[in-house]
């Protein structure tokens, strides 16, 4: 194999390179290593640059102290709440009411949620007998909230001391500022090769994929497990609509009101990811099928022109549409290019691309390792070592479980019977569709 | 064949013409082993019902366990009352004769039970508890509670009632007490929350907000709308008689098919509070505290009927419970067996005249009290009594118990000073355990009598009684 390598690369050319080799050096290269490189090797000197802007930002912030509603609402996380509720009273930004909604729990969520209560450890505990779905539960600690920033999580997550009062800093640099995606690291590490995998992914698209999206004004999505609101944009939205991918769609609801939406990447959660390869694949597919629901069919009036046309929002949906889904076409023809013309070498370039992509993640994640300097734990820096797997894990895995679920969602509306929401829910948001 | 008593009394209605009468004070003279009932005329239910109490009041087996007869009951007469007899005869019945004569022979049996009686003491049957497990035991049938509002257990045991001095003092207490002895059981009727201050069975139970504890509280249904999520208290949907959502305008139609209700959510008015898990409170409409519900007292109410044992006790007497307890802890002797360790101890004093031993007579006043307002927990109060004594009582003196609550001790080789000494140690600890640890009212009579030439064991008793009696 060695010896194919070396033969096909004293054979090769400028343009037999970009025929072999055109998605990873005309599209992924260019997009993911290039333009990320570009935004985030000016970013962080800005950043630093900005000290004294974030100095006075916090001093307005603790001047004002207003309140802040941390809404977490779940199904059966009665065993995540007690350490949820610890990282909470251990905040550095002290005003806050925390509202937890146990969506029909059959656990005994219930129980723990109210002892909390009673222990004064969370603000607020509701219970909603009938499981209504995600949605309507986080809109139930909504109608409840008082704060003038509406903090959401995920109940299985955990925030860093500093995180409630670094997510709130960019509302006081800029008022036009909506909301704030708060960065999301992976909690559970090394439980698994899964959750490796995952590590590494989170800290490309998440930590320094959406400060780039964040720095180019086209960031796409708050995500449901820490993200900052602010609660007067929440309730002139009623809230947030039927998932799944609910997320992703109130951040659009957003964007459309005209207010930016930004990635704060210092303001870190730490979150439980799926433990299985079988669960992963779970998650991804209902993720994986909001694109087609939301950005495809919902808000396809992002990408059409019109009076309201917003060139930053139709890119921010434009680059999720054209990268995820039409980039997945890209890869059937590049599939059948190889197996038909260039099957002989099919091993090299296998091979090749996978040093290709590997070399790729190493230079993302050097810039990661660079963007977020010592708030990197000791085994986010050793996850390095799996690095290689990745082209395998993303380029692969991931993009399988994504081009069904397109097809899926294309075909059946499937996200329609996903069991996250209740059938009758379901029944009705497809109906109504 | 046994003939009916009409019991007589001023602005009474005669009695029929064939029926003997007397007046209830009377009813120690007549011969009453001839007697198969007492008639009470209730045209006056107040005074018909001061009778029976009179009748059962009375320490004579023959008087209190009698049965008792209403004639003339019309329809004003409260039910509790009217069941504390053994029979009604209503208004309207004129073949007395007739009547009489049925209810002697339903009687029958009763005074056959009766007669086979014997008496405990002299006196009659003074102990409380005695006299109502004779009458249950005469009676040959099952006690069931009656519902009423009447009595702050919130059930009575009609024709229990008139056993006792007064309303509301200790029927359940005795009758629990009863049961736990094994003399009577009990068939589960109904479970109450009692106040756990006064033992009133009338409680109010209120939610109250968990911050202020207000009960001024406001509830809101959650409505859910399935198509867009919104969720949001009734009041957020109502529009004149629609249920409007007002995230998307669509008039909800259907529970359970556009629409469910979630939840409840409480509001306080007081404080604005906003919750889900009130705090459950009660008053009590006796004593008008407030107390959470965990803390009240859980009873059962049961129909008892005697058991073979609690049959035994009634024909035979039964053993006071605090005797038993003594017996078991201080080694209380028997008082005939007293009597002979008293003469004994007196001829050793007079013959070697080298030392002195004291006689101490000592009574509580509140054994009977105890019983019918602790009930059950008699035994918790009488172990700790127990425990008071055998601090005080040296393993040489002599200790018994004479008719529950006269309580000899022979204080032996001790001379009277130490023994007012010892007395006064020992009154002032059982004072203390009822007066001060457990609220019971009590005093203490006692006398020390040093053994001397004359010494006589029952006159001493009997003088002790007369002094303080």
């Amino acid at each position: 194999m060695f010896n194919s390598i070396i033969d096909f690369f004293e054979t090769l050319t400028v343009m037999k390179l970009l025929a072999y080799f055109w998605p990873f050096f005309l599209l992924d290269m260019t997009r993911y290593l290039v333009l990320d490189g570009i935004v985030l090797l000016t970013y962080i000197p800005r950043r630093r640059r900005k000290k004294k802007e974030y100095k006075a930002a916090r001093k307005m912030l603790f001047h004002e102290r207003p309140l802040v509603s941390i809404l977490v609402p779940g199904k059966n996380e009665g065993k995540h709440l007690q350490k949820l509720a610890e990282s909470l009273a251990a905040q550095t930004y002290r005003n806050i009411e925390s509202i937890i909604v146990d969506d029909g729990s059959d656990d005994n969520t219930p129980f723990i949620g109210r002892r909390l209560q009673r222990e004064n450890k969370i603000s607020l505990f509701i219970r909603n007998e009938i499981r209504g779905g995600k949605a309507s539960a986080a809109n139930t600690a909504l109608r409840y909230a008082r704060g003038k920033f509406v903090i959401h999580l995920d109940a299985d997550s955990h925030l860093e001391k500093n995180a409630i009062e670094t997510i709130l800093l960019p509302f006081y640099m800029d008022p036009e500022i909506g909301a704030v995606g708060g960065d999301i690291r992976v909690a559970n590490v090394d439980t698994s090769l899964a959750t490796r995998c995952q590590t590494i992914e989170y800290i490309k698209s998440i930590s320094t994929g959406r400060t780039v999206s964040s720095e180019l004004g086209i960031l796409r999505i708050i995500a449901g497990a820490h993200g900052a609101f602010r609660r007067e944009i929440l309730n002139r939205l009623h809230g947030w609509d039927v998932g799944p991918g609910l997320d992703g769609d109130i951040t659009v609801k957003i964007r459309k009101l005209g207010f930016k939406v930004i990635h704060e990447p210092f303001a870190i959660c730490y979150t439980n990811v799926p433990d299985t390869f079988r669960k992963l694949i779970r998650q991804r597919f209902r993720w994986d099928r909001s694109l087609v629901r939301f950005r495809v069919r919902k808000h396809k009036d992002i990408l059409l022109p019109s009076k309201a046309f917003s060139i930053k929002n139709f890119l921010a949906s434009a680059d999720n549409v054209f990268f995820n889904l039409i980039m997945d076409g890209k890869w059937c023809l590049y599939v059948i290019q190889i197996l038909f013309f260039t099957r002989s070498d099919i091993g090299v370039v296998f091979v090749v691309n996978m040093i290709l992509y590997g070399l790729a993640n190493i230079f993302e994640f050097l810039l990661a390792v660079t963007l977020l300097g010592k708030t990197m734990r000791k085994k986010d820096l050793k996850i390095a070592l799996w690095l290689p797997l990745i082209p395998i894990y993303t380029g692969m895995l991931l993009r399988l479980v994504r081009t069904f679920a397109y097809i899926m969602e294309f075909l059946f509306k499937s996200s329609f019977f996903d069991r996250w929401n209740p059938w009758k829910v379901s029944k009705i948001s497809k109906t109504q569709e | 064949m046994r003939e009916p008593i009409c019991i007589s009394s001023q602005g009474m209605p005669a009695c029929p013409s064939n029926a003997s009468a007397a007046g209830i004070e009377d009813l120690e003279s007549i011969e009453l082993g001839a007697v198969s009932f007492f008639a009470i005329d209730m045209t006056d239910w107040q005074v018909g019902y001061s009778q029976i109490r009179h009748i059962r009041s009375s320490q004579l087996s023959s008087i209190y366990l009698k049965p008792v007869l209403f004639q003339g009951v019309s329809d004003n007469v409260p039910r509790e009352i009217l069941y504390a007899a053994d029979g009604i005869l209503k208004t309207g019945e004129t073949d007395f004769t007739r009547e009489y004569n049925n209810w002697s022979s339903r009687f029958e049996d009763i005074n056959s039970r009766i007669d086979s009686l014997k008496e405990i003491t002299e006196k009659g049957d003074s102990n409380i508890t005695f006299k109502v497990l004779r009458f249950i035991y005469t009676r040959g049938s099952a006690f069931k509670p009656v519902q009423s509002s009447k009595n702050i257990n919130g059930y009575i045991y009609p024709s229990l009632e008139p056993l006792f001095p007064k309303p509301d003092t200790g029927v359940l207490e005795t009758l629990e007490y009863l049961s736990d002895q094994k003399l009577i059981s009990g068939e589960y009727v109904s479970r109450l929350h009692n106040c756990t201050h006064c033992g009133c069975a009338f409680l109010n139970f209120y939610e109250t907000c968990p911050d202020c504890s207000s009960s001024d509280l406001r509830t809101e249904e959650l409505i859910h709308h399935f198509k867009c999520a919104n969720i949001g208290e009734i009041s957020d949907y109502k529009k004149g008689d629609a249920l409007v959502c007002p995230k998307c305008d669509k008039v909800l139609r259907h529970i359970g098919v556009d629409y469910d209700k979630a939840s409840i959510m409480y509001h306080c008015n007081n404080c604005q509070n906003v919750f889900q898990d009130p705090v459950v409170m009660t008053s009590c409409y006796n004593c008008w505290r407030q107390t959470p519900p965990e803390n009240q007292v859980m009873r059962d109410i049961s129909t008892y009927t005697i058991t073979a044992l609690g049959q035994n006790a009634a024909q035979h007497g039964m053993d006071s419970l605090l005797e038993v307890i003594l017996e078991k802890k201080v080694h209380a002797i028997p008082f005939n067996v007293f009597k002979t360790f008293f003469s004994l101890e007196l001829s050793r004093i007079l013959r070697y005249k080298v030392s002195e031993s004291c006689l101490v007579i000592l009574r509580l006043d509140a054994i009977n009290k105890i019983y019918s307002t602790l009930g059950k927990r008699s035994t918790e109060v009488f172990n700790e009594l127990s425990d008071t004594f055998k601090e005080n009582i040296r393993t040489s003196d002599i200790f018994s118990v004479k008719d529950e609550n006269i309580f000899l001790i022979i204080l032996t080789e001790t001379p009277p000073d130490n023994a007012k000494i010892a007395v006064d140690r020992l009154e002032n600890q059982i004072l203390s355990l009822l007066n001060s640890n457990l609220k019971i009212d009590c005093s203490v009579a006692r006398q020390v009598h040093p053994f001397a030439k004359g010494l006589d064991l029952e006159e001493a008793i009997e003088h002790f009684l007369k002094s303080y009696v």
